[in-house]
């Protein structure tokens, strides 16, 4: 009998070195609004506006994105990475510069630097996606969750794939032919690998965080595997309408995790619930706003919105709150059998100081709203968010340092 | 076959739902109702506990030889949760809502985490080799 594996945790530095690592994309997202918010605005696909884009999606959301994996397929899942602490080290590192190389490279249209991003994130890539699929394909279970994080693996292998095909139509190596695979690239890596892999963890962790009844059966069994079909679908079929059915599969995702947290037994509502809930209003309404924009109704602003609404209405406030809870328990669960007298999770953080954060976010995406339709709204937006990215970075550092004081006690040199 | 997995997890929703009760009892400072139901939680893990670590796990132990794998992982943490549960407790007594939140958000997260790898990988370990053992049995039928 396979000897169990949920006691190998990587050491807590090998997810919270990434973790640590993302709110610094955001701060640099919400400086490059203050210094070039108006090209931001003007259309999706500016320089600025993509050099955001992926301060947002390869920077700060990989990053997490990453680290979470590495915390949470042995853990929840039984899929043992090799040597994780030897692994992380390429896997953070080559991913962050990557993602710094490729947003200068969207910025300033240097080729060299679409080339080297190409490669760092690439490196990246070919370190973690065998060794995460190794790992996946060793438990004997086909928990829905398991299921869906070979599907999320899968989709983020060929997300790299065709966003490099395209930086290397970009620097001028290949033809730019290869540029239409935007709509595709999009759709695997905000459906594919970010949905999928936000359902691989809301699964486990919507119940658990507020003792909500779990997912039905029916959807957890069959959300990932028509995922896979839906963008199948509307990467095939060149017509904007055949992407409708992957919109329907996202909205329905929203709905049905809105669902199980309106029949929550807990009466206490924190700010992880909140951000959770947040997150889905937003996506619903991303929905809503990508099928006004196959229609081509709304123009540059619904675009423009439904970006917002997806990446920092959806992906940004679940990560958000996730972070809150998952980096104290990491660490609350480290401590605990090693030190004495270690602080309660609710105590590494400052709960006041996390629903500042909260608000702030909140205002962040209205005002984001705003700019689409006035677009000097957008310079409160960027500072919103170097607000938001000092909060969550001040209070992730503060739960790291209080763990560290706790060892120290522990461990007078 | 997989009596003794449904019957595990139906009591671990049950012990969520007199958790729920007393986190909620706490949030209207109703301290002798939370009082009540963080003492009845305890009761009711403690009972879980005890199947499992004086029935469950040695009959697992002996017909797999594996002392040191999962059900070592599993005491490990009871231990950790035990802790918490006098933490909830004292708080409903002394009715202190810091202590009490404290005590409550670890403690959750740290049961349903653990409740998790119980059901999706232990408990289906257990069906498979003592899930038919009359000793188990009768211990898992006595949770109510």
């Amino acid at each position: 009998m396979q000897a169990l594996s949920f006691e190998q945790a990587p050491p807590p530095s090998v997810p919270i070195r990434f973790f640590l690592t993302a709110p610094l994309f955001m701060l640099l997202a919400g400086l490059l609004l203050l210094i070039d918010g108006e090209a931001v605005m003007a259309s999706r696909w500016t320089p600025a506006a993509l050099a955001l884009t992926h301060l947002m999606t390869a920077g700060f959301m990989l990053q997490v994105m990453l680290g979470a994996l590495f915390q949470l397929m042995p853990v929840a899942a039984g899929a043992n990475l090799w040597r994780p602490s030897v692994l992380a080290l390429p896997v953070h590192l080559l991913s962050a510069i990557g993602a710094v190389l490729l947003v200068a490279a969207f910025h300033h249209q240097i080729a060299w630097a679409y080339q080297l991003a190409v490669v760092a994130i690439g490196c990246s890539v070919l370190a973690f996606v065998p060794a995460g699929m190794l790992a996946l394909s060793r438990p004997p279970g086909t928990s829905h969750s398991l299921i869906a994080l070979r599907i999320a693996l899968l989709a983020f292998f060929a997300t790299v794939l065709a966003g490099a095909t395209m930086a290397l139509a970009r620097a001028g190596l290949i033809d730019t032919g290869w540029l239409r695979f935007s709509s595709s690239h999009v759709a695997l890596g905000l459906a594919g690998w970010g949905c999928v892999l936000v359902a691989a963890v809301g699964y486990l962790v919507v119940p658990m965080f507020q003792l909500t009844p779990a997912y039905p059966r029916w959807f957890a069994r069959s959300f990932a595997p028509l995922m896979v079909l839906a963008i199948g679908l509307g990467m095939v079929v060149l017509h904007p309408t055949a992407w409708l059915p992957l919109i329907g599969l996202v909205a329905l995702f929203a709905s049905v995790t809105l669902d199980r947290q309106q029949r929550r037994r807990r009466a206490k509502l924190d700010a992880t619930f909140r951000f959770w809930r947040f997150a889905m209003g937003c996506v619903l309404f991303a929905c809503a706003g990508s099928v006004l924009m196959i229609f081509n109704i709304g123009g540059n602003a619904v675009a423009l919105a439904v970006g917002v609404l997806a990446i920092l209405g959806g992906f940004v406030s679940v990560i958000s709150g996730m972070l809150y809870k998952i980096v104290p328990f990491i660490l609350w669960l480290y401590l605990q059998p090693r030190v004495q007298g270690v602080p309660p999770m609710t105590r590494m953080l400052n709960e006041q100081w996390v629903l500042w954060h909260l608000r702030a976010h909140v205002a962040m995406i209205g005002a984001a709203l705003l700019a689409t339709l006035w677009w000097p709204a957008v310079y409160l937006v960027g500072s919103l968010m170097v607000v938001s990215a000092a909060l969550l970075g001040g209070q992730l550092l503060r739960v790291v340092g209080r763990a560290r004081a706790a060892l120290r006690l522990a461990q007078p040199s | 076959m997989a009596v003794l997995s449904q019957k595990m997890a139906a009591h671990h929703t049950h012990c969520d739902g007199v958790f729920a009760r007393a986190e909620a009892a706490a949030e209207r400072a109703d301290w002798a109702a939370c009082a009540l139901d963080a003492n009845a939680f305890r009761d009711d893990v403690l009972a879980h506990f005890a199947v499992e670590e004086d029935t469950i796990f040695p009959a697992f132990e002996a017909a797999t030889g594996m002392t040191e794998g999962p059900t070592r992982v599993m005491r490990g943490e009871h231990v950790q949760m035990r802790d918490l549960m006098a933490a909830l407790v004292a708080a409903a007594a002394a009715s202190d809502a810091e202590a009490f939140s404290d005590a409550a958000e670890t403690l959750l997260i740290l049961m349903q985490q653990h409740n998790m790898k119980e059901e999706n990988i232990l408990y289906p370990m257990c069906d498979q080799t003592v899930g038919n053992d009359p000793v188990v049995c009768t211990a898992v039928e006595g949770l109510v």
